[in-house]
């Protein structure tokens, strides 16, 4: 190698891996926008994107769509007078009909399903069939901090005179592990400054004056804060949310508990023994529900419970085998105490979740909620338990449809 | 700090440019001595884990301190007695249970100080006259034995190899294309371990998962091919990437290791397959099994026509033992036998076709790619067949294979061995036709150039992986060996 090429390889070299790098980021981010395509229409149209304090967060008599990467499917949000996503209006209740009101988040809701493929649009009929008569679900739910306000339990505990006003002859009350982990405090319920949806790091929310690149820049590196602002905006490109999706994917059961419960925090729930600040956790949640059963004792409606697991927590049963130090039925048990003993009722379908190969598949790998095929295996096991006798006006007319397999529909 | 981490690789880029401070074999020993003590001693956490493998080192210095002061007459019970209590720290399942130490002890890398030992011992002996004879001193011993590079799992350094270059007056060369190029490997190394070996690990487990699920037969046909393909080639990626990231730290401490891997699924034969495959291992017993083997029956069997024969049940020994190595269990006792079996199917094959179609028309026929196509995929089929019994236990063997009938698992067989034909074979095709395209300074692909794009490429998909996605990757298979 002559001497004149040996120096200009100096400058060459690390040009040639600086550019490499430049090519493999936009080629990876406008591959993945090609291959995993996102659509939102409409969505401010929906939702109330800046409302500080989170309870308008829904608007009534509205429509949007939406679709994220990881689903084939752009679905459609449409919202009645009162906000809520039921399908239809809320009229008198027609006598010789009984009425099921659900409450709950955004698993209940649908989120990023169509709306005829969520539990809650499939169940009437089959509550119906089973019972020999007619039964009507009114959906109440709300996004929770994805889409239409942030605390979904507090919500339904402060506009509970509108779950009453839908006339329920039953509050069928749907909790996932996320509504405990999200549970506020009281101090953080009421504070002006909660947020809404998830937050939009370039929403308009700042000081008026946007600030430069450099002085964002500088200001991160003297907060300390330059590695997170770097790992936020990492975060919200698609060719991370795409490489996740793949990942997460790929593995196998086992590999994916394996690497869940590995992740620290987010797997705290799983623990037998939860940590101090998980119990303080399971104590807001607690006085959530302790309000909201009470508001319905009060009112004398039955009120149900039912506990609906994550995607690691329905692997987790389905492979009937885990980790020392983790079981994950605890979470459910001690919702259960704490519905039963605050005199609510509660329905178990995780057991039912045994039955099925692999129920992790049906759910948005990076997302974790249900997509439509995790949706109607909730459909299912909600059909069965409810019908099985806990509610005795629910109590199936005919023995239990012993032809309904787990599985994929 | 696991064996391939980003943490191990930057210990090994420390202890390389403090190594690199001075040229003096002292300092650089020095070195060696502290970085392999300091990872030793991160590996094992508590010194009373430590005391069963000091002890078989000192036991093994005892033995070759011993001979080096003329005690040729105990060389074969010094020999004998250092694989005894190899084997029996190893905890080798033929040996009665209350003879092992009912303590956990740290047995990391006692495989390799095995080989190392037991070539000085052999070695020691071996045909030197007195003035040629060397000692070796305890430090010496311990920087060979333990050297960090190659402790965890090898490759199988000769002594004089690793004198050559560790107490060289003059060291081995470093300039900035040797550093390149070496960063480049670790690099490479890198990537196979924690990107490709940790998705060809999930291929394989989600064939395993789904073949005994109740799925139509053409669904467990496939699961079996991904579950029987994915795992020789991460085996692959997971060794070879770790030797990679340890021949290039060794010679960025001016140590050349011996090469561990040759493509081994560009072998054309199964004969072919074991010298590209864990080479330093192979020469080892081949130097130490098959060749005293050999000389001890051909002295006993004069016969001129069985001659050739004896090769094959060498062989068949040889690699038996080798599969015997792997591990404690019954498994590898199987293993072994169908290492054995291949390789000494392999060699008859060659002699009988020899003498069937004379040996120019057998050179002919090796040389044809067709047969040498259809070779390849063999050679990677059987080997992928023999891999059940290399990582998995009799339980979930029997669930593989009563999985699907046998009929499903002669189609599985057969589209492997065609496939793998198939596509090894335009792999070398693509391989030979893009190293045609040439620059005055060789080929385009292994220009500084083209190195640097992909070695880019290679480091910022493997950090992304690693650091930022956080994806585990399965820990380096060979170092439980």
């Amino acid at each position: 190698m002559e001497p004149t090429s040996r120096r200009r390889d100096w400058v060459l070299l690390p040009a040639v891996s600086i550019l490499t790098i430049c090519l493999l980021a936009i080629s990876a981010e406008l591959l993945s926008r090609w291959l995993y395509p996102s659509t939102q229409v409409g969505l401010q149209n929906c939702f109330a994107m800046d409302d500080p304090t989170g309870d308008a967060a829904v608007k009534p008599n509205s429509v949007c769509w939406e679709q994220i990467p990881e689903s084939s499917l752009k679905v459609e949000y449409r919202f009645n007078r009162r906000g809520h996503r039921a399908g239809a209006e809320l009229s008198p209740k027609p006598p010789d009909t009984y009425r099921i009101v659900l409450i709950g988040s955004s698993f209940t809701q649908g989120l990023f399903v169509p709306r005829e493929k969520t539990f809650a649009a499939l169940l009437p009929e089959e509550l119906s069939k089973k019972t020999g008569r007619k039964i009507e679900v009114y959906n109440e739910a709300t996004g929770g901090k994805f889409r239409g306000g942030p605390f979904p339990t507090q919500n339904s505990a402060q506009h509970f005179d509108a779950v009453l006003a839908a006339q329920p002859d039953l509050i069928l009350w749907v909790i996932t592990p996320t509504d405990v982990i999200n549970a506020p405090s009281k101090e953080k319920a009421d504070s002006p400054h909660r947020g809404t949806l998830q937050e939009d790091p370039r929403s308009a929310t700042g000081s008026a004056k946007p600030r430069s690149f450099w002085s964002n820049f500088r200001a991160s590196i003297a907060k300390g804060t330059f590695g997170e602002r770097l790992k936020s905006r990492w975060e919200e490109t698609r060719t991370s949310i795409v490489l996740k999706h793949l990942l997460i994917a790929s593995e196998s059961q086992d590999e994916y508990i394996k690497s869940y419960l590995r992740n620290g925090d987010d797997a705290d729930f799983l623990k037998t023994k939860p940590d101090a600040k998980w119990q303080m956790q399971l104590q807001y949640f607690d006085a959530e529900l302790a309000e909201i059963t009470g508001l319905a004792k009060n009112a004398g409606v039955n009120l149900v419970a039912v506990f609906v697991p994550n995607r690691p927590q329905a692997a987790m049963i389905s492979k009937s085998d885990w980790p020392a130090g983790y079981d994950p039925f605890t979470l459910e048990d001690e919702v259960r105490d704490s519905v039963v003993s605050d005199g609510g009722h509660f329905i178990d379908i995780l057991p039912d979740y045994r039955g099925i190969p692999s129920p992790e598949r049906d759910y948005f790998p990076v997302d974790g909620h249900p997509d439509a095929d995790g949706q109607a295996i909730i459909f299912r096991f909600l059909a069965k338990e409810l019908t099985s006798g806990t509610v005795p006006a629910l109590k199936a007319s005919t023995p239990p449809d012993i032809a309904m397999q787990p599985g994929r529909q | 700090m696991d064996s391939a981490s980003l943490h191990f690789v930057l210990f090994g880029l420390i202890t390389a440019a403090l190594s690199n401070l001075s040229r003096s074999r002292v300092w650089r020993s020095n070195v060696l001595m502290l970085a392999t003590l300091t990872f030793v001693a991160i590996l094992a956490k508590s010194v009373s884990v430590l005391i069963p493998p000091a002890a078989f080192l000192l036991f093994g210095y005892g033995a070759l301190a011993l001979r080096q002061r003329g005690w040729s007459r105990g060389a074969a019970w010094s020999i004998s007695a250092v694989i005894f209590v190899y084997v029996w720290l190893r905890k080798y399942t033929f040996l009665p249970e209350r003879f092992f130490l009912h303590f956990p002890y740290f047995t990391l890398g006692l495989s390799y100080v095995f080989f190392r030992v037991l070539h000085l011992l052999i070695e020691d002996g071996e045909g030197a006259g007195p003035e040629e004879k060397r000692h070796i001193g305890f430090v010496p011993y311990l920087l060979y034995t333990l050297n960090f590079t190659t402790l965890v799992s090898g490759p199988i350094q000769r002594y004089d190899e690793f004198e050559r270059d560790q107490f060289a007056v003059l060291p081995l060369p470093l300039g900035p294309k040797v550093i390149g190029l070496q960063l480049e490997r670790i690099i490479r190394g890198f990537f196979k371990v924690n990107v490709l070996a940790m998705l060809l690990h999930m291929m394989q487990e989600n064939g395993l998962e789904q073949l005994p699920q109740p799925v139509p037969v053409e669904r467990k046909v496939l699961a079996a091919i991904q579950l029987t393909v994915a795992y020789p080639l991460f085996l692959y990626a997971n060794f070879s990437g770790y030797i990679d990231i340890v021949i290039a730290l060794a010679r960025l401490m001016r140590i050349q290791l011996p090469e561990n891997f040759d493509r081994p699924f560009s072998a054309s034969s199964f004969l072919d397959f074991w010298n590209r495959w864990h080479i330093t291992l192979s020469k080892w017993l081949k130097t130490y099994v098959y060749n005293p083997l050999l000389m001890v029956l051909m002295r006993r069997i004069s016969s001129s026509s069985m001659e050739p024969f004896l090769g094959v049940i060498c062989f068949f020994v040889t690699f038996f033992l080798i599969g015997v190595w792997h591990g404690r269990t019954s498994e590898y006792i199987v293993f072994g036998i169908l290492q054995g079996a291949g390789v000494a199917i392999n060699k008859l094959w060659q002699l009988c076709l020899t003498r069937i179609i004379g040996r120019k028309a057998y050179k002919d026929l090796a040389k044809n790619a067709i047969y040498t196509a259809f070779g390849r995929g063999l050679t990677f089929s059987w080997f992928a067949f023999t891999m059940f019994w290399f990582w998995a236990n009799w339980k979930q063997i029997g669930t593989i294979f009563s999985a699907i009938a046998v009929a499903p698992w002669f189609a599985v067989w057969l589209v492997m061995w065609f496939g793998t034909t198939a596509v090894l074979a335009m792999w070398e095709l693509l391989r030979t036709e893009l190293l045609k395209i040439r620059t005055k300074e060789g080929p385009a692909l292994t220009s500084r150039y083209a190195l640097v794009v992909y070695t880019t490429t290679m480091a910022v998909i493997a950090l992304v992986v690693t650091v930022v996605l956080n994806q585990p990757a399965p820990g380096i298979v060979y170092k439980a060996f």
